[in-house]
């Protein structure tokens, strides 16, 4: 069965999976949509191990991650959160965007991610020992987090780095392509939408087109619908809600389709 | 309608297209545009007034936007370029020549890149050609190869081919045509403009047109070189071997041209089919890149009317070459610093706030589980909201601070002591005059308003970053309306990190004070930060003024009732707004542009660090 679609950009596969095999964790750096999530998918898929995701946001707190009492009944049971299911098993811990988590949480994974590879689950007074193939795997967007949303140096000096950026408009093209089917001029087209709107990323757009939205886009015209249309609806109205925004990212879809 | 409605959306289309802020100018004619006008490549673009719909006129405008945005200024020479014809290129005819080529570039660049202009610049194009044909007077004071040039510029997929069948024009066609592959570059332009450049002095010393054309055309034939040697090479070849040349050959090669760009340009050509790298192309342009215009109404107190579009607000990015300013005010001010921070502490919010019986949360609430097992065994329906989770209790705060950067600044903080007079001449002593000149007595470096200003405001922002409110530093200035300058030291977005500190630190007397525009712009800003309390505090040294702010230069009441009214828009809009000046006659007007509780007069400069922290804390209380 084929994997997950990952087009390597650069050496990001072979510093992964010395990453695994040191039993080292690893932190992805890029912006949203560039392919960190498919990236940990299709390493996960290669090397055939399970993958746990957790998506954090800011009410997400360390129970969430290691577990809590539950009432069923008229007793309380233990149930474990994704992160010590993950550390028992022996599977891949992704936490993405793990800066938007509440800080108690990075004091939790400190200790995993050195040479004591442990979590402590206060509540139950218990120290799991992690399985040798658990591999603690973190995502942070350096691009629009404030100041207070930074991750902070002792947590980040604990992982092995691998920085993301959108792809060329080639490989953009490529990936539309294998995703999609969509075929290569309007791939390409798309690709170069996309890098235009990217460099209004200071103008009131948080992030420009990922490559997720582009791969939206494509999928719609791959579904008949035309392709000015597509990018309205896939791209366009994704960006932004500012109406001189919208309009300005249509007239870039606008002269690069004929 | 007006121009106005289009401005911020080509603006951000502008960008994109270009990968860097793009300052577009309005014409005020449309005779002063392109196509109507040769324009200069790598202009800033201007478009043409507003007429027709809006919809129609954007799309005129964005059609021009993106031709003149694919224009780049001719390289000063290109490499193994001969002296003689670097200084060819010198020339003002050369710079016309190529301003024509590179828009026929520019043209073709459309037509491989952005199809979807091709409709709206063709008719462009056919509108201006049908304009200069009817001026037969222009077209005779020109010579006939510079006539079919631009004849060429103006060429559409309908123009009627019967136009194009003169000699010049198949010259010039055949020229030309080096600059139409997708992958064509500017120097292509340049070589390009150098051929014809030859061709017309060539046609000058008395050659054939016919002769130097089918020379042209024979294009493996041997390098034909015009008066001497220092014509333009006409044959194929590699630019390796043209740099062996040294020059004495000549200058440019010409030919199949197709192959020597690729090969002259084989990186940058990554970078073209990469969706045209303008950004990096364009960085040797005249405009300074980092300027974006917006533009603004003025509140004109004399009619009682806004004067629509009035003042133009041309915004830039400061970039400073002071990466240890914030450290050296942190040195400088260490105890004010922690008096501040202290002050700003007191409202520090608590971090989180415990709240009980919630369905989700990290503990159980134990009073809830009883009570919910009470009800259970008592057969009543039992509560499930048995958690206790701690919730945020942040606040959301977005703060401007706006610095008058008028020339005005530049004056003392303090008044200089009077210097005392030395007891004895050193003069009388010669041999006093060593040591004079070797030491010159040390004198603390004058402390300007402007410094103490930009103290207050960094160690404000340095004490706002610890409490994680949001705040941006911006400073303003300007001559005339066309002209108000708001620069930016920080922005809401920008990290506080050394190269932002450095900008604030660069921060520079500048010219006048035209407030009401420089207000709008602050207020514009922070009306689009998403925070639920908003602050703008403008720190000033005097009234405004500026040239053409008022009826004439000492009508001191225009420029203040239009400050108060912009003021007054930006609290209608949600916005808390506060005056700081330290101008002892600051009551006078301030009284009358805003509210007492709106304003201060700071006698001691000193003080405007501490002042401004209380003020913060104020202006929170009484917004909450």
């Amino acid at each position: 069965m084929d994997g997950p679609f990952y087009l390597p950009l650069t050496d990001e596969v072979a510093v992964f999976e010395a990453a695994v095999a040191a039993r080292l964790p690893v932190l992805l750096k890029g912006p949203t949509g560039c392919g960190k999530t498919r990236f940990v998918e299709h390493m996960a898929w290669k090397l055939n191990r399970n993958l746990t995701t957790v998506a954090c946001y800011e009410d997400l707190t360390a129970t969430d991650l290691v577990g809590r009492y539950l009432l069923s009944g008229e007793e309380t049971l233990w149930m474990d959160g994704p992160l010590t299911r993950a550390v028992r098993q022996g599977s891949f811990c992704y936490l993405d965007e793990v800066v938007e988590a509440r800080k108690d949480t990075t004091v939790i994974i400190h200790s995993l991610t050195d040479h004591r590879r442990v979590l402590t689950i206060d509540k139950t007074a218990e120290t799991v020992q992690a399985h040798d193939d658990f591999l603690l795997v973190i995502s942070y967007n350096p691009g629009y987090q404030s100041v207070l949303k930074d991750l902070k140096p002792s947590t980040r000096q604990r992982f092995v780095s691998i920085e993301f950026t959108y792809p060329s408009i080639g490989a953009e093209a490529q990936i539309l392509v294998a995703e999609t089917g969509v075929v290569n001029e309007t791939a390409e087209r798309l690709a170069r939408c996309g890098a235009k709107t990217r460099g209004l990323h200071e103008r009131g757009l948080e992030e420009g087109v990922s490559t997720r939205l582009l791969v939206y886009a494509a999928h719609l015209i791959v579904q008949g619908l035309e392709p000015r249309r597509a990018c309205q609806a896939a791209l366009v109205q994704a960006i932004s809600d500012d109406v001189d925004m919208q309009q300005a990212v249509g007239d870039i879809v606008d002269v690069i389709f004929p | 309608m007006s121009y106005r409605d289009v401005q911020t959306s080509l603006g951000l289309f502008a960008e994109a297209i270009c990968g860097q802020p793009v300052a577009i100018l309005l014409g005020e004619e449309r005779r002063d545009c392109w196509p109507w006008h040769v324009g200069n490549p790598g202009e800033a673009p201007t478009v043409p007034p507003f007429e027709g719909c809006l919809e129609e006129y954007r799309l005129v405008c964005r059609a021009v936007v993106l031709h003149r945005l694919l224009t780049v200024p001719a390289p000063p020479s290109l490499p193994g370029t001969s002296p003689v014809v670097a200084e060819r290129m010198g020339s003002e005819q050369f710079a016309f020549i190529y301003a024509l080529v590179e828009d026929i570039r520019a043209t073709s660049q459309v037509h491989h890149w952005f199809p979807g202009a091709i409709n709206e610049l063709e008719a462009l194009l056919d509108n201006a050609r049908s304009e200069w044909a009817s001026n037969a007077r222009d077209r005779r004071a020109v010579h006939p190869l510079l006539i079919a040039l631009r004849s060429r510029a103006l060429l559409t997929s309908t123009t009627s081919v019967q136009l194009l069948i003169s000699e010049e024009d198949r010259a010039v066609s055949k020229i030309t045509s080096q600059v139409m592959p997708r992958n064509a570059l500017p120097d292509d332009s340049v070589r390009a403009a150098l051929v014809i450049q030859t061709l017309i002095d060539a046609l000058r010393a008395g050659r054939s047109l016919q002769e130097l054309v089918d020379e042209l055309e024979a294009d493996d034939g041997p390098a034909v070189t015009t008066e001497g040697t220092k014509g333009v090479a006409l044959d194929g070849g590699t630019p390796t071997e043209f740099e062996e040349s040294d020059g004495t050959g000549g200058g440019q090669l010409l030919g199949d041209t197709d192959a020597q760009s690729f090969t002259t340009a084989q990186e940058s050509e990554e970078h073209v089919r990469a969706g045209l790298d303008i950004g990096a192309m364009r960085s040797g342009r005249a405009a300074a890149p980092d300027l974006r215009t917006f533009v603004y109404d003025e509140w004109d107190f004399h009619v009682g009317e806004h004067r629509r579009s009035w003042c133009r607000v041309v915004e830039e990015q400061l970039v400073g070459d002071e990466p240890g300013f914030i450290h050296d005010v942190r040195v400088r001010h260490q105890a004010l610093r922690t008096r501040i921070r202290s002050t700003l502490m007191k409202m520090r919010p608590q971090e989180l706030v415990r709240v009980y019986r919630r369905d989700d949360g990290e503990e159980l609430d134990l009073d809830a589980v009883i009570e919910a097992i009470a009800d259970r065994r008592s057969g009543a329906p039992a509560n499930d909201r048995l958690h206790i989770r701690r919730d945020r209790a942040a606040r959301d705060v977005a703060t401007a601070f706006l610095v008058d950067l008028s020339a005005s600044t530049s004056s003392p903080a303090v008044p200089p002591e009077p210097e005392p007079a030395p007891e004895v001449d050193p003069m009388d002593d010669p041999l006093s005059y060593g040591p004079i000149w070797q030491n010159p007595p040390e004198r603390e470096p004058v402390r300007r308003v402007i410094d103490v200003a930009k103290d207050a405001v960094a160690l404000m922002g340095d004490a706002l970053d610890q409490l994680g409110d949001r705040y941006a530093i911006y400073g303003f200035s300007g001559t005339g309306r066309n002209n108000v300058e708001f620069k930016i030291g920080k922005d809401f977005s920008d990290r506080s990190d050394a190269a932002s500190w450095s900008a604030v630190g660069a921060m520079k007397p500048l010219r006048y004070t035209r407030m009401g525009p420089a207000v709008r712009h602050a207020a514009a800003k922070l009306a689009a930060e998403p925070a639920r309390t908003k602050l703008l505090i403008m720190i000033s040294d005097g009234y405004p003024q500026d040239t053409d702010y008022g009826l004439d230069r000492h009508d001191r009441d225009y420029g203040m009732f239009d400050t108060a009214r912009a003021l007054a828009d930006a609290a209608s809009q949600g916005i808390e707004t506060f005056c700081l000046t330290i101008d002892p006659a600051g009551h006078d007007y301030l009284r009358q542009m805003c509210s007492d509780d709106r304003y201060l007069v700071i006698d001691d400069v000193e003080s405007l660090p501490e002042e401004l922290a209380n003020l913060y804390l104020l202006q929170l209380a009484s917004a909450r």
